[in-house]
């Protein structure tokens, strides 16, 4: 409770941290040329006629709401803790009162509104301008969209702070992140519509934490699923959010025992 | 011309040294060798992993085969490996060196500057990028099974030149820009953006963007026209056009550099 009430300063000294580094939120935004890339190809196949019930606006509207919600969702964490495990610099936050997570976690929020003002814009203009676009903008959909987000958030947050947690035992962690990455980024709907995938891949990819973060949310506001099915899925997403925030804190608990600051 | 031999002669030799120096420093970082390894054979696998979803709902793209496709994929890991171990530092360390002023004592030496500030350190670990995109195109062709003959490959070397030669002068360029515009960090991250588009055909864009990247941004002539002198469907015109665009891209970065160093004013005195 008491960390509750830490959190409206934290949020606000993240926040001016944010308005003050804005020009790397705008590099960031690179990241999004693969999928563009493959918005591009799946636009050009889908001229012949629509793909697994995809048409070629439909790709424009999946790709722009999924760099969206990318950006809304993302965390980028783990180098920062890798970092801090490495230099031995976590000891400064572990002797304040809060936890180590809240820290992470405030300045997370506050980076969300400029990480996805500039992409939620532009994809804003693009939903004006190319036509045939289907947006399930309902006020029930739209609820559920945003409650997906911020499941959608909390679970990306968790599984970094998990991959992050193995810092304390592995010097280098890039690699489990960078593997990580790919897998989120292909499986969980960023790279490539999880519909597209062979039914049978489909099929188990929905049962997996990766759909949560981008896949879920992306399909609600496309309109590609009825609210039975999104509240399932969300529900798949609230069960992993559970189970890992249950492994990130195994995992920190004997880290920070094993933890011996480098430097101090 | 017995002069301009022993000028390049003394440039090799400069290069082999500037090459020396950095695999020794490589070197004292094995483990990294291992570390961009995977990273790089994960990168392959999503790429090929989008490839292959691609053709489950289509046979060609673009007129384009699968294994086809996977030589283009092949040739863009081969460039982007070039960026990332011997673009990528050089740019980082020239902002770093403009914006710091230590610019100065690269400008001190009797060497040309570009040459110096723009191929002073590799990164030997990326180059895994390079093994991997080789496998690639070795595994497709296998697959296609198809032996190219030897004028084939002299075409294919002479375009993979001439991308690798167009890449060099558009990151020097970029690094020649941060002399009037010090704030440009990550200028860098902007390339290996845009080169993304070259990890697929260019015939499998919709036009515009079809024309734009095989014309106006050269970035077909990246990975796709290589792949075509491979598979031999490559015009002479259009060999010659990207052989061109590579000349041209070069001289006009070298005269950037040479306006940059001109106006180059040192942020330390």
């Amino acid at each position: 409770m008491r960390a509750l009430r830490a959190y409206p300063a934290l949020l606000h000294a993240y926040w001016e941290r944010a308005v003050t580094y804005r020009a790397v939120f705008v590099v960031a935004l690179l990241n999004a040329a693969f999928p563009l890339v493959m918005m591009a190809i799946w636009i050009g196949m889908a001229q012949e006629g629509p793909i697994a019930g995809y048409t070629a606006a439909d790709f424009a509207g999946y790709y722009l709401s999924a760099v969206l919600v990318r950006r809304a969702t993302g965390a980028g964490i783990v180098q920062d803790i890798e970092r801090l495990v490495r230099t031995g610099e976590l000891s400064v936050y572990l002797i304040r009162p809060l936890g180590v997570i809240h820290h992470f976690f405030a300045r997370v929020l506050a980076n969300r509104p400029m990480a996805a003002l500039l992409p939620a814009i532009l994809a804003s203009l693009a939903a004006l301008l190319i036509p045939g676009q289907q947006f399930d903008l309902r006020l029930p959909n739209l609820l559920l969209f945003g409650l997906a987000c911020g499941v959608g958030l909390v679970l990306e947050f968790l599984m970094q702070y998990l991959v992050a947690g193995l810092s304390f035992w592995v010097v280098q962690t890039q690699g489990v992140s960078a593997a990580y990455q790919f897998v989120r980024a292909f499986l969980g709907g960023y790279i490539v519509p999880l519909a597209l995938f062979p039914p049978a891949l489909s099929e188990v990819l929905i049962w997996l934490p990766f759909q949560a973060s981008v896949a879920l949310p992306v399909e609600l506001l496309t309109g590609r699923l009825d609210l039975a099915q999104g509240a399932l899925r969300l529900g798949v997403g609230m069960a992993w959010t559970g189970l890992v925030a249950l492994g990130a804190q195994v995992v920190w608990r004997s880290g920070l025992r094993s933890y011996t600051a480098v430097g101090a | 011309m017995r002069r301009l031999w022993q000028i390049v002669l003394r440039y090799l030799g400069l290069l082999r040294l500037f090459i020396h120096s950095s695999l020794l420093a490589s070197l004292e970082y094995r483990a990294n060798f291992a570390g961009a390894l995977f990273i790089s054979l994960l990168d392959a696998l999503w790429a090929v992993g989008g490839a292959l979803l691609f053709y489950t709902h289509r046979d060609t793209i673009g007129g384009w085969r699968f294994h086809e496709a996977l030589i283009v994929i092949g040739m863009f890991f081969i460039a982007s490996g070039f960026v990332d171990a011997v673009m990528q530092p050089n740019v980082r360390d020239v902002i770093e060196a403009v914006r710091s002023g230590t610019m100065d004592y690269t400008l001190l030496r009797p060497v040309n500057a570009m040459f110096h500030a723009t191929l002073r350190r590799f990164r030997f670990e990326k180059l895994s990028s390079l093994l991997v995109g080789a496998a690639l195109i070795g595994y497709a062709l296998a697959q296609l099974r198809l032996w190219p003959g030897l004028e084939r490959w002299l075409v294919f070397s002479l375009l993979g030149l001439a991308a690798v030669a167009l890449l060099y002068a558009l990151m020097a360029a970029l690094a020649a820009l941060c002399f009037w515009v010090v704030d440009v960090a990550n200028v860098d991250e902007l390339v290996l953006g845009v080169l993304e588009v070259a990890r697929f055909p260019a015939q499998a864009f919709p036009e515009p963007l079809r024309g734009v990247i095989s014309f106006i941004l050269p970035i077909a002539f990246i990975s796709t026209a290589p792949a075509e002198a491979l598979l031999g469907r490559l015009t002479p015109s259009l060999a010659i056009c990207g052989v061109a665009f590579a000349a041209v891209a070069l001289w006009l970065s070298a005269w950037a550099w040479r306006r940059a160093v001109a106006s180059y004013t040192s942020a330390s005195s």
